[in-house]
């Protein structure tokens, strides 16, 4: 049963390449959002393993999104990896104080980015 | 008649001179009453008999009485006749001249009673007393010829006339004794001369008084005339009696012009006249006058001041005359004048401020102390070549105006009037007649207001004129070079006193130059006392804490910046700052009264005299705009990053998918291009986050986080992380590390060894070796990394910490660098308080080093470097 990832960006280019990334290097099961509000429909309904989830979008941010999809009882378990462009130390801080499983920097290598969440996840099968 | 007569006389003869001879009386008296009775009976037969016996009777009488006479008297007599022979010698004669009269008598002429010539020299004198025109009396023919002129001067004259005249006498001895010699004439019944008698006084003890009288005067007058005081005898009308040579030659006379003056005042110049008149007044009426101060101008033309004194003799009748003495005090006074106006003068700057007020005072005691009504200070403005007056100063009573207004006015060239004169010439300079001198530009306003003479002293500071003193009187004074010496004297006191109040105006308006700064800076300071209490506000600090100055005085300072309510605790910049007692430097938020706090940059620095602190002054700076704008520029880089990844990202995961043939196989030559595509995506990124890395550092918005560090540990990471790029390029790591322990944040260091081997990896042969060592030394820890690559030039050693600085331009693109490592890497060492640089490794490669000092000998001086990059 492949991994099922849930990936939560506004710009179709970094959806589109990541899932293609992570469909033909690790062969998981990619579903996508455009954003905020409808990766955590797209949460809730799919219940995936993990979520991949870009800060910077517009009307409901990542971090806010994570918020919600913590609080919500059904999501609250699924491991967030946030997907950000900021590389400020600040901000680093503020993302990884949020209490989210990552923080992954854009741009990601597509070879790579795969092996980085399982790592980050402690997936050791992949 | 007769008889009466004869009574009468008869009555006083008996009752006066004879009352010892009764029987004459009773003769008389019967005599008288006979006459009485008989007036008729006999009167004729008689009469001629009872004279007869009257008559020898009286000459016994009269023999007896010159007998007596003679034998008693006091005087010398001795008669002579006329060939000299001496005839009497009474008994005085005998005392006086020391012979006997037996031995003189009818043995010695005239001429041996005399010392030699004697007899001759007074006969010359007697016949030249005579009057000439009168024929010369008859003189017997044996008269002696010593004694001719003698004879001849007693038959000049009736015997009333005759006068007497002094002569030697000689006595036994030879000895001689001066006398008065009265001489009369022996005459004959015939009336003819036939002898002289001389009558003779001692003059020995006459003389000896006179001559005592005489040396007494003598002596006295020679005191009076020797006298350094001048004296004068008056009479009580005014006229000059005595004058000594020190009374004439104060005036200039001499003793008969004195005596032709009509009055005691008349000597005098005219502008005492009124005040001697009246001293002479004074004392004829009975008021003794003592050393009653006058000022007068001798003959000379010199001032002299004397004490006067006159007192007046008085008899029964009335005054007598009136003694006036006076004490020559000039000198005295002069070097009273001058130690009490040098003692007023040092006095006056002593205990004065404001220069104006202190020069005005030392004008008013110069005039008080030279009898001068006006005074001006002219300062010389060396700037604009002028001197102009500062100060003035005018004796209260008449009129001053014109003269005060045109010296206030008038501002002269050098040279030019008379201060213009006394700045040029740098000496004194008197003008007797102010209204006639035409070098003196203000005569006309000196005639309006009576000012007659005046003179100008300048006032120096080493060699320099810097004022000119200047007085005037109403009354003609002549030029007086001991005043002008004096007031030169003063004038030195009065350069230093200005030259000092000038240095005090300077401070002062340093002081107000200063204040002017510190309240118009926009820049909070705060000056603190030893206790850190504020003593010191600008309205800028006031400003910024939103209090009045006044309120923040004598207030705790770190309470005022931090109340209570802000629990700043131990880190607090601030008190740290205060704490450390030294200059320090750093960020903090500082609470306005209204509770809303601000962010500042401050600086602290102490203030120590004479190696003691006093104080220390913070200054402190509002930065909110500076953090608002950060902020902003924060926001700006953010987006920026974002926007420049987003596309990166896209970018490079589709040609990483592609170049892998992830997605199917590609020809090799588009897998070369795909492959180039993805390094220099590569290369973007990592030049957008070195950007990046390095604007977040230098900005100071990336502090350090320092903690313990195991050095040798933090090496041994690195090589473990870039051991695959070491490996790729067949290099050799190798560490040579001791434990050293440094206080570091790790992060940023591990950046640093980072970027250095990777230089190393990539400028190094493959088989070649790259090595890092750890040393220690007493203040810190040196890293090296070496390498045995293509080295770097001497004059790039330096150049390369720069940014985009590269040995070679084409580095980056062939070594896929961003140019912008070493930079970063020199930053992160500088916020550590350390030292990066390069060597030359022998003759092939390079080695570089960072020193990074021990945290305890760096403290405060590490944020300072922090703060000092920002």
């Amino acid at each position: 049963m492949p991994r099922r990832i849930l990936i939560i960006d506004d710009e179709d280019d970094i959806r589109e390449v990541a899932a293609l990334s992570l469909e033909t290097v690790a062969g998981w099961d990619v579903t996508m959002a455009g954003s905020g509000a409808a990766g955590i429909v797209k949460a809730l309904e799919q219940q995936p393993d993990a979520i991949l989830l870009d800060v910077m979008m517009p009307v409901m941010d990542g971090p806010t999104t994570f918020r919600e999809l913590h609080a919500l009882p059904e999501t609250t378990n699924i491991p967030v990896i946030l997907l950000t462009a900021k590389v400020q130390a600040a901000d680093q801080k503020r993302f990884s104080d949020l209490g989210v499983a990552a923080v992954m920097f854009k741009p990601f290598d597509p070879l790579t980015l795969a092996g980085e969440i399982a790592h980050a996840l402690g997936w050791t099968d992949d | 008649m007769c008889c009466l007569v004869g009574a009468v006389v008869l009555a006083r003869y008996g009752s006066s001179e004879d009352q010892a001879n009764p029987w004459i009386f009773w003769f008389a008296a019967l005599w008288t009453i006979a006459q009485t009775l008989l007036i008729t009976v006999a009167i004729s037969s008689f009469r001629s008999a009872l004279r007869q016996g009257q008559a020898e009777r009286q000459l016994e009488r009269v023999a007896r009485l010159h007998r007596s006479i003679l034998d008693s008297a006091g005087p010398v007599m001795i008669a002579c006749d006329l060939a000299g022979h001496i005839s009497l010698f009474n008994p005085a004669a005998e005392r006086m001249l020391g012979y006997r009269a037996a031995e003189v008598l009818g043995k010695l002429t005239a001429g041996d009673l005399f010392p030699e010539s004697e007899m001759v020299r007074v006969g010359e004198q007697l016949a030249a007393s005579m009057p000439a025109a009168k024929p010369q009396p008859d003189v017997p023919a044996n008269t002696a010829e010593a004694l001719l002129p003698y004879i001849r001067y007693v038959a000049s004259f009736p015997a009333s006339r005759v006068r007497g005249f002094e002569m030697r006498y000689r006595r036994r001895d030879g000895s001689t004794f001066p006398a008065m010699v009265y001489l009369s004439a022996v005459r004959s019944s015939a009336g003819s001369i036939d002898g002289l008698v001389s009558v003779a006084v001692d003059l020995s003890a006459t003389r000896r008084a006179e001559y005592a009288l005489r040396e007494s005067e003598e002596r006295y007058r020679d005191l009076f005339e020797n006298s350094a005081e001048m004296i004068a005898t008056l009479s009580p009308r005014g006229r000059y009696l005595y004058v000594n040579p020190a009374w004439q030659n104060l005036f200039g006379m001499d003793s008969p012009q004195f005596e032709n003056l009509i009055g005691f005042e008349s000597a005098f110049p005219p502008e005492v006249q009124a005040e001697a008149a009246a001293l002479f007044h004074k004392a004829l009426h009975g008021v003794r006058v003592e050393r009653h101060p006058l000022r007068l101008q001798n003959s000379a033309g010199e001032t002299v001041e004397v004490e006067a004194s006159l007192s007046c003799r008085r008899e029964e009748t009335g005054p007598v005359s009136v003694r006036c003495t006076f004490r020559d005090v000039t000198q005295q006074n002069r070097r009273e004048r001058r130690l009490r106006i040098q003692l007023v003068v040092s006095q006056i700057i002593g205990e004065t401020t404001s220069m104006d007020e202190g020069l005005a005072r030392v004008l008013e005691a110069l005039c008080g102390t030279f009898s001068c009504e006006f005074a001006a200070l002219w300062t010389v403005d060396e700037q604009q070549h002028l001197i102009r007056a500062r100060v003035t100063w005018a004796a209260r009573g008449r009129s001053s105006e014109d003269f005060t207004r045109e010296t206030q006015t008038q501002v002269s060239a050098r040279g030019e009037g008379l201060p213009g004169m006394v700045w040029s010439q740098g000496k004194p300079c008197w003008v007797p007649d102010l209204r006639q001198d035409p070098a003196f530009l203000r005569r006309g306003a000196a005639r309006l207001n009576g000012f007659v003479s005046g003179w100008a002293v300048p006032v120096r500071v080493g060699n320099q004129v810097i004022a000119v003193i200047e007085c005037f009187s109403r009354q003609l004074i002549r030029e007086d070079p001991d005043l002008l010496a004096t007031v030169e004297t003063v004038c030195g006191s009065v350069g230093q006193f200005m030259a000092r109040a000038g240095q005090e105006a300077r401070l002062r308006q340093l002081d107000r130059q200063r204040a002017f700064i510190l309240s118009s800076v926009a820049d909070g300071i705060i000056g603190v006392d030893s206790s850190n209490r504020i003593a010191f506000v600008n309205p800028a600090a006031a400003r910024l804490l939103e209090q009045p100055e006044a309120e923040l005085i004598g207030r705790e300072v770190h309470e005022t910046l931090h109340p209570a309510s802000v629990a700043c605790g131990t880190s607090c910049a601030t008190r740290r700052a205060f704490l450390a007692g030294e200059g320090a430097s750093g960020q903090d938020a500082y609470m306005r009264e209204s509770g809303r706090s601000f962010p500042v940059e401050f600086a602290l620095m102490p203030m120590v005299e004479e190696g003691a602190p006093v104080g220390s002054v913070l200054s402190f700076r509002d930065i909110s705009q500076r953090y608002a704008l950060d902020h902003m520029k924060d926001e700006f880089i953010s987006t920026v990053s974002h926007e420049l990844r987003t596309p990166l990202t896209s970018i490079r995961g589709a040609l990483g998918l592609l170049s892998a043939g992830m997605l199917g196989q590609v020809s090799d030559k588009a897998s070369t291009l795909l492959r180039i595509a993805v390094s220099n995506s590569d290369r973007l990124v990592r030049l957008i986050n070195d950007i990046l890395d390095l604007e977040r550092m230098q900005s100071g918005r990336a502090p350090l986080a320092f903690r313990s560090i195991q050095l040798e540990e933090l090496a041994r990471q690195a090589i473990e992380a870039m051991q695959p790029m070491a490996d790729a390029g067949e290099v050799h790591l190798l560490c040579d590390a001791v434990p050293a322990h440094v206080e570091a944040d790790g992060d940023r260091l591990q950046q640093v060894l980072t970027n250095l081997l990777s230089n190393a990896i990539k400028f190094s042969q493959p088989q070649s070796i790259v090595r890092v060592s750890i040393t220690r030394s007493p203040d810190g820890v040196t890293l090296s990394v070496i390498d045995q690559g293509r080295g770097i030039p001497g004059d790039k050693l330096e150049t390369i910490f720069d940014r985009f600085q590269q040995v070679d331009a084409s580095d980056s693109r062939q070594k896929g660098g961003t140019g912008l490592g070493l930079a970063i890497c020199r930053t992160i060492v500088h916020q550590h308080g350390g030292r990066i640089w390069a060597e030359q490794n022998g003759n092939q490669g390079s080695i570089f080093r960072v020193f990074l000092p021990d945290r305890a000998s760096l403290s405060a001086s590490g944020e300072e470097v922090a703060a000092g990059i920002s």
